[in-house]
């Protein structure tokens, strides 16, 4: 009876061996006779789905190769997760502190309201940004003697008892707000960054995948807006201006193939395991990143600035071909001004071109003057990034001005905020009336005078520009003007306290405009 | 025990077979800007459904396994006109009369971006030893795109963009002062919409 079962026993382990690697043989297949996996792509229809007009003039093409992995894509989400905590987290303990210091001037609270009843009720927009209750957790245990901050903590909320305490204690003073440091709030972000990485190892899970992804970055100029206030051709000094256009990348593409009739892959999978191999959503992160890197690669390389330049010398040909005559330069300018520094103030300035400048200084200072007007800190920052880089344009050109002269009675005068004024008084060679109104109101500041005024100040860097922008020195750039424009100079440009302003260095600079305005 | 052994042989041999794969060609792309005047003025947004079948067959007869994949992809095509080919004898003008004879309308630009497919879980399936997987995909992806380039000279692009193409230029000669204009193209039938490109200088390939 064992010897019966025993070789039964045998037998079935021996069939199921053989299965085992007849299906194992049928899965790897080296010799491709059990004619292994075969695909094929139907055939589908193709739609033209939209035939559209549209301008654009390529002048540069950047062809190249990157190589990127879905653990650089995962470190890079990581960080910029991160990066986006930290700023809000500084964001809230910004705020958190200038409330509490309001908090802490109130003397009397309606009845039977708490010191936490009231901040939530005045600061609505700071309790409802996201990881504020993340933030006071963190508050009550630094700040708290009986509790410290944990790894666990992270996702617990305060009681409404503990929040109540925290308030109290906070408005009492007896918990000090200043404690909480920079270097402490570090220690939340490097909680939030372990907590994330154990996320992020969780939901990947060694999933592998390297990509080498081939393609090109296309740049020229978008002439989809180009009307005939772009163009000028100037017959004269033989140039032809292109006015509010700037090189720009037009397409950035990767495609599945790079040469198709060469049988160059656009993307070749080096690795590719585990959710690497099966997860399409992982293989269009790595590819974006493959296009990331290539654009970077492109922008390293300057494909602007050539793009700029062989249009420039690409252009010149085309045009002196449709002219039929030689031209000195084809110029491309990102706006009036840049255009206005080319052709009008490389001549003779002539008495009406002094408006024009004038006109030109106020419209663009008015419209590269506005910021957001919330203080939401991260687009903030980027609006004075923005706003630093327009002005820089304007502060050339005002710079550009002050190196030339404008002839008045066969004497050179220099360009500033006051000399169309002048020349309009004189250019009839008598002071009448009207004339001598505009006269006395010269001691009253204009916006051009703020203009030439900001200039100096206007060229503050970006670092020392956002360490001015906290709490309420959200508004620095208005509060320069009314300062500027509330001073009486009593038509004394050489006001002394302007003078010591001029003087001093960029950082003293930033330093004394905050004492002034805390001051004022 | 016999079988035992010929079955362990056989497992060896297999594991070798695959392990010698023939490597494949590589290439190296070697990275540069390229000057060039191109005036691109008609874009084409073209759709199209990849469909994919992966079918798995025992000794070639009998169906073991069968994977569908269907996505939806969409490609843009930018068409006009290189100005660096255009010379001096296209050109003929008689005081304020210009008559262009422009260079043959090509596609200066073909983007089958990935961003843009879309892969519909509904109608896809995967089954096991048939699972389409990244690399199918990208197969799929391919066929696809020469799929569309074969079928470009027959969309109409090329009418309507001399069309556009006319409108800009011609907008361009009047700012210059030209008051009579005539365009016309040039229409080489040797030539095809898609250009060839000397693709040497830009790859080097390692065996």
């Amino acid at each position: 009876m064992i010897n019966l079962f025993s070789k039964g026993a045998s037998f079935l382990l021996q069939v199921i061996f053989v299965v085992a690697a007849v299906l194992v043989f049928t899965w790897f297949d080296p010799f491709d006779f059990l004619a292994p996996t075969k695909t094929t792509l139907k055939d589908t229809p193709i739609q033209v789905e939209s035939i559209k007009e549209i301008g654009k003039l390529i002048t540069a093409e950047y062809y190249g190769e990157v190589i990127a992995s879905l653990d650089e894509v995962i470190e890079k989400e990581l960080q910029v997760v991160t990066i986006n905590f930290k700023d809000t987290i500084d964001y809230i303990n910004d705020h958190f502190k200038d409330a509490i210091q309001e908090l802490q001037k109130v003397e009397k609270f309606e009845k039977k309201q708490n010191p936490y009843q009231y901040f939530y009720l005045e600061n609505i927009n700071l309790i409802s940004t996201e990881l504020f209750e993340v933030y006071l957790k963190f508050v009550f245990d630094e700040l708290s003697p009986y509790h410290t901050y944990k790894f666990n903590d992270f996702d617990d909320a305060l009681t409404g008892s503990q929040k109540e305490k925290l308030f109290r204690k906070l408005y009492k003073n007896k918990w000090k707000i200043t404690n909480i440091t920079d270097t402490k709030l570090r220690v939340l972000t490097a909680i939030f960054d372990k907590i994330e990485t154990k996320k992020s190892y969780k939901e990947y899970k060694k999933s592998k995948l390297v990509l080498i992804g081939r393609g090109w970055i296309k740049a020229g100029f978008n002439f989809e807006n180009f009307n005939d206030r772009n163009f000028r051709y100037n017959k004269d000094n033989k140039k032809v201006y292109f006015i509010g256009l700037k090189p720009e990348i037009l397409s950035k593409t990767m495609n599945p193939w790079f040469i198709p009739e060469e049988g160059v892959e656009g993307f070749e999978f080096i690795i590719a395991e585990k959710g690497g191999l099966h997860n399409p959503e992982y293989t269009k992160k790595v590819k974006r990143r493959c296009l990331e890197k290539l654009e970077a690669q492109a922008l390293e390389k300057q494909i602007l600035k050539k793009a700029k330049k062989n249009a420039e010398n690409g252009l010149k040909t085309f045009f002196e071909i449709l002219l039929n005559e030689e031209l000195k330069a084809v110029a491309f300018h990102s706006n009036y001004l840049n255009y206005m520094q080319d052709a009008l103030i490389s001549d003779t300035i002539k008495n009406n071109d002094l408006f024009a400048i004038d006109s030109s200084l106020v419209f663009y200072y008015k419209t590269y003057m506005p910021l957001s007007s919330k203080s939401d800190s991260v687009k903030f920052k980027k609006d004075t990034i923005k706003y630093v880089k327009e002005i820089t344009n304007l502060t050339d050109f005002m710079d550009s001005l002050t190196t030339r002269n404008i002839e008045i009675f066969e004497k050179p005068y220099p360009i500033d905020s006051r000399t169309s004024l002048f020349f309009e008084i004189i250019e009839d060679f008598k002071i009448d009336t009207f004339d001598y109104q505009k006269i006395k109101d010269i001691s009253q500041l204009t916006l051009l005078d703020t203009i030439w005024y900001m200039k100096p100040y206007l060229k503050i860097n970006t670092d020392t520009l956002q360490g001015l922008i906290k709490g309420d020195s959200i508004q620095f750039f208005r509060n320069l003007e009314n300062f500027i424009q509330n001073r009486d100079p009593e038509h004394d440009f050489n006001d002394p306290v302007m003078q010591q302003i001029r003087d001093l260095k960029k950082d003293e600079l930033a330093a004394k405009l905050k004492e002034i305005f805390e001051g004022n | 025990m016999k079988i035992y052994k010929y079955i362990g042989l056989l497992i060896v041999f297999t594991i070798l077979a695959v392990s010698c794969q023939k490597r494949d060609k590589r290439w190296l792309v070697i990275s540069k800007i390229k000057s060039t005047a191109k005036l691109a003025t008609t874009e084409t947004t073209i759709d199209k459904v990849v469909i994919g079948n992966k079918q798995r067959k025992a000794f070639g007869l009998v169906k073991v396994s069968n994977s569908d994949f269907v996505a939806y992809t969409e490609a843009t095509v930018l068409t006009g006109i290189d100005l660096t080919k255009l010379k001096k004898e296209d050109i003929k003008i008689k005081r304020n009369i210009i008559e262009v004879n422009l260079p043959q309308v090509e596609v200066l630009d073909f983007q089958y971006p990935f961003e843009k497919f879309e892969i519909d879980r509904h109608l896809s399936n995967n089954k096991f030893l048939s699972k389409v997987d990244v690399i199918d995909m990208e197969g799929f992806y391919r066929e696809a795109e020469s799929d569309i380039r074969k079928y470009l000279p027959y969309m109409g692009i090329t009418e309507q963009t001399e069309e556009n193409t006319r409108k800009m230029i011609e907008g361009l000669l009047k700012n210059l002062g030209y008051k009579e204009i005539y365009i016309s193209f040039k229409n080489d039938s040797t030539k095809s919409l898609i250009p060839k490109i000397n693709w040497n200088k830009y790859l080097n390939n390692h065996d």
